[in-house]
């Protein structure tokens, strides 16, 4: 009777661990050196060659454009790019009158490797060739660099001359003339086996990242982002926006994509699955070949492929091609039946009109949008959001009792619609019913107590309704939610400007004009404060700002003489050329009209004007000139201080408007004269401007 | 002695070869795992790999369209002539063959902005002087054209994919290569007005 072993003992524990570790060393062994026919590798080589040799010729037609020193990439750029890192290529070193030999040079190699010529050389010589290439142009890469840098690496490791090559047939020649028997059976090697396995698993990492980083975006869940790429017009190579009429036919691809990408590490390994696999890979990737026209990238995915290939059983499935390709014709007038007879043109949904609408107020033909959201309305009543958008177009077009009605409608079908209620406040507050729109305001900021814009607008509405304090409150809570609201500073500005808080509503201006320097109503709020505070130089700044930034600004006559610093002051004011220009036509035409005597009192070049004395029928008077830009409606005229002026002796004055010259080259001329003109009644101050939601 | 002497390198080969293919395998698997958002552990055997991935070219993220494939990005030329309509174009262009020099060109205008700024002045001054060289031109405007793919619903509802609306356009800058031109030898770049 034998005597039983204790499974715990230290002896059996450590038989068992060795025998784990031998079983674990094998498998080793045999997954990356069980010697291998290198067939599938010759075969790899030769189609990998013939696309290198390919990306080589169409660098060839523009070589100097890419590759020269001061190129599409220049070197100096592209070296910068490089500093401090592990980058290969030797185009790095060549100068440009080198460019052709070298290319030349490459080329030849490129078909030897190809071919299988001196393979152990010239497959190393193909990988740098490779890489130096793709490294020298990094803007200018894609899939289809990276994964032929991947392919002639491995190749390189390869026994890739053993099969398919000039390399064996050498041999047996060798071996004929020398007497030799040439041995037909294929050879089996390790290395054949390593960097076959290599490849499968880079083909692994690939697709698990490929498919993994798919899953970061949100449109690879919903489906679109297979339509995104059918419908990129910079890829697209054939029209399949057909599909549009077929959605689900994108989305099915989108999501078999992302299963198949992310499954691919493990699915590959099952060898019953494994041709499933690899035929859905050559389908997507022929399907990125046709139709977005990178034949490249998708046929050296396939070719590596190859890698997973047994080369026996790829010798009987090749005899077996023909029977299979007769049933895959079938399966494929199978799926295009299927495909074309869901083509047929959909209905005009209460979807396709809203989209349709949209696509018009986009182009801004928001009348012709109305019709069809009214066909929308007539089929889906009770969608708000037809209601919504209808309204969008009503206010379009400037008819706020209209888009008050549809944004009622659609509080109505669905009260959280807060964009609804928030338009349908604002129209109520265009229409001057500023009770109702201060309610709807309060409803819209009780519903979500961080609205800025609820309470700014709202703020607006109290100011309307004189209630200074409940606006300037709304104001100052509005600006606590988003300081960066420049209209807010503008609007309680406002709210100051009217209640003579000069200092407070200048800094609540300046803050605006700091967040936005264009803004023109801002400015010219602020030359009013200034005006007020009797800084007039500084307001004619900000109202000429205003004026510029905003041609439609009306500035009305602003007595700016009568503070204006004295004339050493105003030396260092920019000279205006315009207004140099100006200074012969003003001569000349007072002279015309019988002018004597003409004096250039003071000139204020910055504001294109000027006060001069003359004599005109014998008797003195002040005429006062200004240049109007063209383009704008209004006169800025400087009036002076009339009894200021002659030591308190009310002259006759003269007015003299000219206009341009602009930056067209059209000369100045002449556009009022009025004598006997009287200053006071065009005499004014600025006023504060309007204001809106 | 030398048949044991042999064996021993041999199980040392064997042994750091085994290695290098450990390796080389994390090196390819760790590649992509920076790209954002990334964990600083991945970060972590990203820079350890970096150097061999980068010497062998293998330094990819291999995310292809992902994660949302979006609008594609085109680069508009204008070089004004005196007297006449201003010469413009965009590329990539489509009527450019073969197509893997379309693509070519296509990267030129997708793949500049993954760059620094530095690096992206540079060759988009490398682009403008390439392309009024051709024109024999010394200035030319470049903008950066966002082309968004049409929604379904707005194809169904009668939107193309070219429709004006789906292009957008942003200045990239002026370039004025005359002193370059004039003086084709000096080392004085040319002017950069953006």
């Amino acid at each position: 009777m034998s005597e039983q072993r204790d499974p715990y003992s230290r002896a059996s524990i450590l038989t068992s661990v060795g025998r784990r570790l031998d079983h674990g060393f094998a498998a080793w062994h045999r997954f990356w050196f069980e010697p291998l026919d290198p067939l599938m590798l010759g075969v790899m080589r030769l189609l990998t060659g013939w696309l290198l040799i390919y990306n080589l010729l169409v660098w060839s037609l523009e070589l100097e454009t890419f590759f020269g020193r001061n190129g599409l990439q220049p070197l100096a750029a592209v070296q910068r790019v490089y500093s401090s890192r592990w980058i290969f290529s030797f185009w790095l070193w060549v100068a440009d009158y080198n460019l052709w030999p070298v290319h030349i040079v490459c080329i030849i190699v490129a078909a030897l490797f190809c071919l299988g010529a001196a393979t152990r050389v010239t497959s190393i010589l193909a990988f740098l060739i490779t890489i130096s290439y793709s490294q020298r142009v990094p803007v200018a890469n894609f899939g289809f660099d990276q994964i032929l840098g991947m392919m002639c690496l491995y190749l390189a490791l390869a026994p890739c001359g053993a099969a398919m090559s000039v390399d064996m047939l050498l041999r047996r020649w060798w071996q004929r003339r020398k007497g030799l028997d040439p041995s037909v059976a294929p050879v089996r090697l390790a290395s054949a086996r390593m960097a076959s396995r290599l490849m499968q698993l880079h083909l692994c990492a690939i697709y698990f990242w490929s498919g993994f980083s798919k899953l970061k975006g949100p449109t690879w869940w919903t489906g679109e982002a297979m339509w995104n790429i059918i419908a990129n017009q910079e890829y697209q190579t054939v029209d399949l926006t057909w599909m549009a009429w077929t959605p689900w036919l994108p989305y099915l691809i989108a999501h078999v994509t992302i299963a198949w990408e992310a499954s691919f590490i493990v699915l590959i390994w099952n060898h019953r699955l494994r041709p499933f696999v690899l035929t859905m890979g050559v389908a997507m990737h022929f399907g990125i070949g046709a139709f977005l026209g990178m034949w490249t990238f998708g046929l050296i995915m396939t070719f590596a492929y190859l890698s997973f290939a047994d080369p026996e059983i790829w010798r009987m499935r090749l005899s077996r091609f023909n029977a299979l390709t007769v049933r895959a014709r079938l399966l494929s007038a199978a799926c295009l039946i299927l495909l074309i007879s869901g083509c047929a043109a959909a209905p005009d949904s209460p979807e396709l009109m809203l989209a349709r609408a949209k696509i018009l107020m986009d182009r801004g033909q928001g009348a012709e949008a109305i019709p069809v959201l009214d066909l929308a309305l007539q089929t889906m009543p009770q969608d708000p959001e037809i209601y919504y958008q209808r309204g969008l177009v009503y206010e379009s077009l400037n008819l706020p009792e209209k888009a008050l009605a549809d944004y009622v409608a659609c509080l109505q079908l669905d009260k959280r619609r807060t964009d609804a209620r928030n338009n349908k406040a604002v129209q109520l507050a265009k229409l001057k019913r500023f009770d109702e729109a201060i309610i709807a305001f309060s409803e819209l900021v009780d519903l979500d107590r961080e609205d800025f814009l609820g309470y700014r607008n709202r703020g607006l509405c109290r100011f309307e309704m004189h209630d200074n304090a409940g606006a300037l409150q709304d104001y100052d809570t509005a600006l606590e939610l988003n300081p960066d609201d420049s209209s807010a500073w503008f609007q309680r500005g406002n709210v100051q400007l009217s209640l003579n808080n000069l200092d407070a509503a200048e800094s609540d201006f300046s803050q605006a004009l700091e967040l936005d320097t264009e803004f023109a109503k801002a400015w010219m709020n602020r030359g009013v404060v200034r005006y007020r505070k009797g800084e007039k130089l500084l307001a004619a700044e900000d109202l000429t700002r205003a004026q510029e930034l905003d041609s439609n600004i009306v500035l009305p006559a602003i007595d700016f003489f009568s503070d204006a610093p004295p004339s050493a002051a105003i030396a260092d004011v920019r000279t205006v050329s315009v207004w140099d220009s100006c200074r012969p036509l003003i001569e000349a035409e007072l002279a015309d009209r019988g002018f004597t005597e003409v004096v250039f009192v003071r000139e204020f070049p910055d504001l294109q004007c000027a006060e001069l004395t003359g004599k005109v029928s014998g008797q003195r008077g002040t005429i006062l000139v200004t240049c109007q830009q063209t383009g704008k409606s209004t006169v800025t005229l400087p009036c002076p201080d009339l009894p200021a002026l002659a030591g308190g002796e009310r002259l006759p004055c003269t007015l003299l408007v000219l206009q341009g010259p602009d930056q067209n080259g059209t000369d100045a001329k002449v556009v009022r004269f009025e004598q006997q003109w009287n200053p006071e009644t065009a005499h004014g101050s600025p006023v504060m401007m309007d204001y809106e939601l | 002695m030398i048949v044991g002497l042999k064996k021993l390198l041999g199980k040392i080969g064997y042994a750091v070869l085994s290695l290098w293919l450990v390796f080389h395998v994390f090196a390819v698997f760790i590649s992509p795992a920076a790209m954002p958002p990334s964990s600083p552990l991945l970060e972590d055997g990203y820079r350890f790999a970096l150097p061999y991935n980068e010497a062998l070219f293998l330094n990819h993220g291999y995310h292809y369209f992902a994660p949302d494939p979006g609008a594609s990005t085109l680069i508009a030329w204008e070089i004004p002539r005196d007297g006449e309509a201003p010469a413009v174009g965009r590329f990539p262009d489509v009527s450019v063959c073969p197509r893997l020099l379309y693509h070519r060109y296509f990267m030129l205008a997708e793949n500049l902005w993954a760059f620094d700024d530095e690096t992206q002045q540079d060759i988009l001054k490398a682009y403008a002087r390439n392309l009024a060289a051709q024109f024999g031109a010394e200035r030319i405007s470049l903008n950066r054209v966002s082309h968004e793919p049409s929604s379904i619903m707005r194809l169904q509802a009668g939107g193309k994919l070219d429709d004006p609306e789906t292009f957008q356009e942003e200045v990239l800058g002026h370039f004025d290569f005359s002193i370059d031109l004039d003086a084709a030898s000096s080392s004085a770049g040319p002017k950069f007005l953006r």
